[in-house]
């Protein structure tokens, strides 16, 4: 096994090299003919002093970014799989890349964002130290179902040895592998929080102990906030870190860790970041690492750059923002977040998949997410575009929201076109994961609709 | 005119309560919604419709369970040719039996539908097919197939019907409408919700933004009906 080992790794090298040579990302590739050689290949890379799996449905790839910008910024050197594929063959070359031809550990730590559904066969094959599970949220409906069935894939992880890093405000993800040692995050009551579940989804209304009715303490999306029982006193999780105050304008997080009282940087005022980013302190500090160096970390660093981006174009903020469509929860909280900005507010939908004749993705999610919220005097205009916008269009119609204030366009530049200009303090371009390229373009065209009406 | 929606907290699956939100828009009626535990309004009450969609297999049984004890009313109200709308594998329930490996569930028995779990496989696909000389278009989504000696609600021209290789998709038995596909099916195919309107009494009720739907109806058909990947 070790000669089949010694030339999968060697292929794998060659590969990626190559493949580098040529100008191409390499994500996939050289895992795929090391896996291929030696199906076992991840158990015989030689193990980084630590090993971070991020898995869950939503905030994976931010929290695993985050964690290796991170340690990356104190001077530790970390081997990832951020250039692509989260399943194993993505995995497999984030391991070919954190050692040398002589399978010698090249990395301090290697941060692996994890598919969900890989979870359970590379966590124990890559020997990981803590699995970070930032939730289990309703997601793309043909590949990932429904949460009872996300949360039963990653069920089967066997792998006793790491602790997780969960989050108490979520009792999809909380529950999981009971077996585990484990730290939990969480956000005290806020102001703005609800006492019962704001969305149109709500994935864990029953008691997961005794399968009563669950009664909310407070909620601040879906089903996340702190519930209990009646019948049985089940309840949330308490949070080891926990978030008891959050500066927006100072760009800080109060938290309490221990009984001690911290304050940390905020890297981004949205909530799901901020529980992001919650994950990266909790396994940060778990690894051995100081408050004070974590926060030196966090003054360094910035979300990556595709998932937010801003600017002032004559006077009007223009906000380039993912929202990853096919999944109903992040959208709904980037409408809120909106919703949520003052002053008056134009939104470019362009949601969808670039190409429809090559996709079989359900519009379905669309009636999952809270369009509703777009239903709001702040919001003066809305412009649905892409080979969806009709289906857009119609949802925005079915929540309320007045025609006169609709744009529907399937041509994306064009439709920018009629933008307004006049009676605007910000516009927000929601763009899909894959279409980070085309949104480069959009937002070129948006200075120039903003910069021809000076 | 009674509209009753079924246990919303569970079956909510897919977008499917989409169907809801439209009929809310296009028809004025009482809508009741029923919640785990709670008895169902059609147990005292006239029903005109009754609503049930897509939900989690461990959810399946726990709605068989809380449905049983009402078996001989729903099936009181099927003789009597009431409307129920089934969509996704809320149709399952109402069946015989689910079969999951080994495992072998009693459905209310209400419908001569058998269904087989293929867990881990999905079933994904999109959907053109044909209802009453109209055009359908929808997708499903599922762990599951089906059999049935009941007619069909639809007929299959691309994509999955009760089975792999089955012509046709759902069941029809007088008032019950069970349907896989997902879509919202309502706000998808305005031919059929007019056709369902009609069913109900309801010919002057105006189809909601009738000219967006329609649009986005026959963008889809001509989309599914050129090259595209199921």
């Amino acid at each position: 096994m070790k000669l089949r080992f010694a030339l999968a790794l060697l292929v794998s090298k060659c590969v990626y090299y190559g493949m580098r040579l040529l100008g191409r990302r390499a994500s996939h590739l050289p895992g795929y003919f090391a896996v291929r050689i030696c199906p076992d290949y991840l158990r015989y890379v030689r193990k980084a002093k630590t090993v971070i799996c991020v898995t869950g449905t939503d905030g994976k790839t931010t929290t695993a970014n985050l964690i290796s910008d991170l340690l990356t910024s104190i001077g530790q050197r970390v081997a990832n799989n951020r250039v692509g594929s989260n399943t194993e063959y993505g995995i497999a070359t984030a391991m070919t890349c954190s050692v040398n031809l002589f399978n010698r550990c090249k990395v301090d730590a290697v941060v692996l964002e994890t598919d969900e559904h890989y979870a359970r066969i590379v966590c124990p094959k890559v020997r990981c130290d803590y699995i970070v599970v930032t939730n289990v949220l309703r997601d793309s409906l043909q590949r990932n179902a429904h949460p009872e069935y996300v949360a039963g894939k990653i069920q089967l992880t066997d792998c006793p040895s790491a602790k997780l890093i969960l989050n108490a405000d979520e009792l999809c993800s909380a529950q999981l592998l009971q077996q585990n040692a484990r730290v939990y995050y969480g956000i005290a009551r806020q102001p703005g929080d609800v006492g019962y579940p704001p969305n149109r989804v709500n994935d864990c209304p029953l008691c997961p102990q005794c399968g009563a009715r669950l009664s909310y303490d407070y909620v601040r999306y879906a089903h996340v906030g702190h519930v209990h029982c009646d019948s049985c006193g089940f309840a949330s999780p308490n949070a080891d870190w926990r978030v008891t105050a959050m500066d927006a304008e100072k760009r800080t997080l109060t938290l309490l860790y221990q009984g001690e009282e911290l304050v940390l940087p905020m890297t981004h005022d949205s909530l799901f970041n901020i529980y992001n980013e919650l994950a990266a302190i909790a396994v940060m500090h778990e690894m051995g690492l100081s408050v004070d160096t974590i926060r030196t970390a966090l003054e360094k660093t910035a979300l990556t750059k595709t998932r937010f981006a801003s600017e002032q174009v004559g006077g009007i903020e223009v906000v380039n923002m993912m929202a990853k469509s096919n999944n109903s929860l992040p959208v709904s909280m980037v409408f809120d977040y909106i919703r949520k900005k003052e002053g008056r507010k134009a939104i470019i939908l362009a949601l969808d998949d670039l190409d429809e004749t090559k996709s079989s993705e359900r519009i379905g999610w669309i009636y999952d997410t809270d369009y509703e919220f777009l239903n709001d005097d702040g919001v003066v205009q809305i412009i649905a575009t892409g080979v969806r916008c009709h289906d857009h269009l119609v949802r925005l119609l079915l929540a309320g929201v007045a025609r006169e204030k609709l744009v529907c366009g399937e041509n994306e530049l064009e439709a920018i076109e009629q933008l307004r200009t006049e009676g605007v303090d910000s516009v927000y371009l929601l763009h899909d994961m894959s279409s980070y390229p085309q949104s480069v373009t959009a937002m070129a065209k948006i200075r120039e609709v903003l910069e021809g009406a000076r | 005119m009674t509209v009753e929606i079924l246990y919303p907290e569970l079956c909510n699956l897919y977008g499917d309560m989409g169907n809801m939100d439209y009929l809310r828009q296009c028809l004025a009626a009482e809508y009741h919604t029923t919640a785990l535990g709670e008895e169902p309004w059609f147990v005292q009450h006239d029903v005109d419709l009754v609503f049930l969609c897509s939900m989690s297999e461990r959810s399946q049984q726990r709605i068989i369970d809380a449905l049983r004890p009402y078996r001989q009313r729903l099936a009181e109200l099927m003789v009597q040719g009431k409307h129920f709308l089934l969509t996704g594998n809320a149709m399952e329930v109402f069946g015989k039996t689910i079969t999951d490996g080994d495992e072998v569930i009693e459905g209310l028995g209400l419908l001569d539908v058998t269904a087989r779990r293929i867990i881990p496989k999905r079933a994904n696909s999109l959907f053109l097919g044909e209802f009453e000389g109209k055009k359908i278009v929808g997708y499903t989504s599922r762990f599951s197939h089906m059999e049935s000696s009941l007619a069909p609600l639809f007929t299959v021209t691309k994509g999955l019907g009760r089975d792999e290789n089955a012509a046709v998709e759902g069941v029809r038995a007088a008032g019950v409408l069970g349907t896989y596909l997902l879509g919202p099916l309502l706000v998808l195919n305005p031919d059929f919700t007019r056709w369902l309107l009609n069913e109900l009494g309801a010919q002057d009720a105006p189809l909601a933004f009738e000219e967006e739907v329609r649009r986005a109806y026959e963008v889809r058909v001509q989309q599914f009906e050129g090259e595209i990947e199921l």
